[in-house]
């Protein structure tokens, strides 16, 4: 019974911590362009969906053509206000091969990283 | 026969299980170094193996399975700390479990100091302090002798090489220098070096950096993998070089990770004799406190 009761004291604050609202690091879980695609026409932004949610504040998101300039319009925003949709507008961009690199603080300050390529085609 | 002659296959069997310590995972950069079976991953983190589970035959006849808990708590993001030990059940006779003994082996405590990270260049590197304590378990199953490790491990992913088909690659490695430090006893106390490598192919990188295939999840979050772990005696033994000898031991499959846990289940294959006789098994369930918990057990004790 002592052994019991001990045992709920500990158990009790663990499952609290359980069901408390739990966030993780903020991976890429799809993007628009997808991930190393082709397109025959210009994207007007690139929208990065995250396994989590990010601060817009401290999180970035930058295109560049294949000679490494800057292409995107530098304003990072959330889509709709959804925390785990950060979008970047872009120009009409020439067909050419683009890198996109992100950098993300998920809401629990877990910082990630990532860069992919996507192409439009002439 | 001469019991520590009979007993040294099981012997060699527990050292190589007693380095098989702290499993938390890494990230450096877009790279996750995901938790491997056979040798300890390169990070520092708020992790634990609930359990990690081996099952293999030294001898060709006995069986030797190994549950391995083991909890890691960061002090700092760079510095950890992790606790642990190991149950293992010896089944001599398959057809007879009378013949069967069990208990848990020497338990571990680990300092472990993250000193290098290079997210652009996905490279990571750590060193670590093990010290077992030997006569802290179970009569017949713990060593009889503290060991005092000295490790260094490196892991090194190739996102930077510019050919995209080698980019999901990652490669980890460790080195242990194992002491043991309260004597010789019951045979088995001496000077080994231990560790390994794993070559990891990261689907969850091809499909976020490289190419999205739209891969359903059991796919996308999966990570196969190969392992080699290795053993062998270090200096002058006191003993005669058959009763330590090197091991190899090789690990094939894959680490399936989510957002909170990891499963990994790998075959296991003797590669000499000492190894062990017969194919073996080993696999693992991981939860990732720093994302299950990130406001308490998951956060360093620096950040409290």
């Amino acid at each position: 019974m002592v052994t019991a009761m001990r045992w709920t004291h500990w158990l009790l604050p663990a499952m609290l911590c359980m069901a408390s609202p739990a966030f993780a690091h903020a991976f890429l879980q799809r993007a628009s362009p997808p991930v190393g695609s082709e397109l025959p026409v210009s994207p007007s932004a690139v929208t990065i969906t995250y396994t989590e949610g990010v601060e817009p504040d401290f999180s970035t998101i930058e295109v560049r053509n294949a000679q490494g300039a800057r292409v995107d319009k530098a304003d990072p925003h959330l889509l709709g206000g959804d925390q785990t949709k950060l979008s970047v507008s872009l120009p009409k961009l020439p067909p050419g091969q683009y890198t996109v690199t992100w950098h993300v603080t998920s809401v629990d300050t877990h910082k990630t990283e990532g860069r992919f390529n996507f192409s439009v085609t002439p | 026969m001469p019991k520590t002659t009979r007993l040294a296959p099981l012997v060699v069997v527990a050292a190589t299980l007693a380095t098989q310590h702290a499993f938390a995972h890494a990230v450096a950069g877009a790279r996750i170094f995901v938790n491997t079976n056979l040798i300890d991953d390169p990070g520092v983190s708020d992790e634990a193996n609930l359990p990690l589970i081996s099952l293999q035959s030294p001898d060709g006849k006995s069986w030797v399975t190994d549950a391995n808990v083991e909890y890691d708590k960061t002090i700092t993001p760079a510095l950890g700390f992790g606790v642990g030990t190991d149950y293992d059940w010896i089944a001599n006779d398959q057809t007879d479990f009378r013949k069967s003994h069990g208990g848990f082996d020497d338990p571990y405590v680990q300092l472990k100091y993250r000193w290098f990270l290079s997210p652009e260049h996905e490279f990571i590197s750590s060193v670590a302090v093990t010290q077992s304590f030997g006569r802290a378990g179970t009569t017949n199953i713990e060593s009889g002798f503290d060991t005092t490790t000295v490790s260094g491990y490196f892991g090194k992913g190739f996102g930077d090489i510019p050919f995209d088909p080698i980019r999901p690659f990652a490669i980890t490695g460790e080195l242990d220098y194992n002491m043991p430090n309260t004597g010789p006893s019951r045979g088995g106390s001496i000077t080994t070096w231990s560790g390994g490598l794993t070559l990891q192919y990261s689907i969850p990188y091809l499909q976020s950096q490289i190419k999205d295939y739209g891969l359903p999840n059991i796919l996308a979050n999966l990570t196969p993998l190969v392992e080699l772990g290795w053993t062998s005696a270090a200096g002058n033994s006191i003993m005669r070089p058959t009763d330590n000898p090197t091991t190899f031991l090789l690990g094939t499959g894959a680490v399936w990770t989510g957002r909170y846990y990891a499963i990994s289940a790998e075959v296991l294959w003797p590669l000499n004799g000492a190894a062990g006789h017969n194919i073996g098994a080993i696999g693992q369930f991981h939860l990732y406190f720093d994302d299950l918990m990130p406001n308490t057990l998951g956060k360093p004790i620096s950040q409290w």
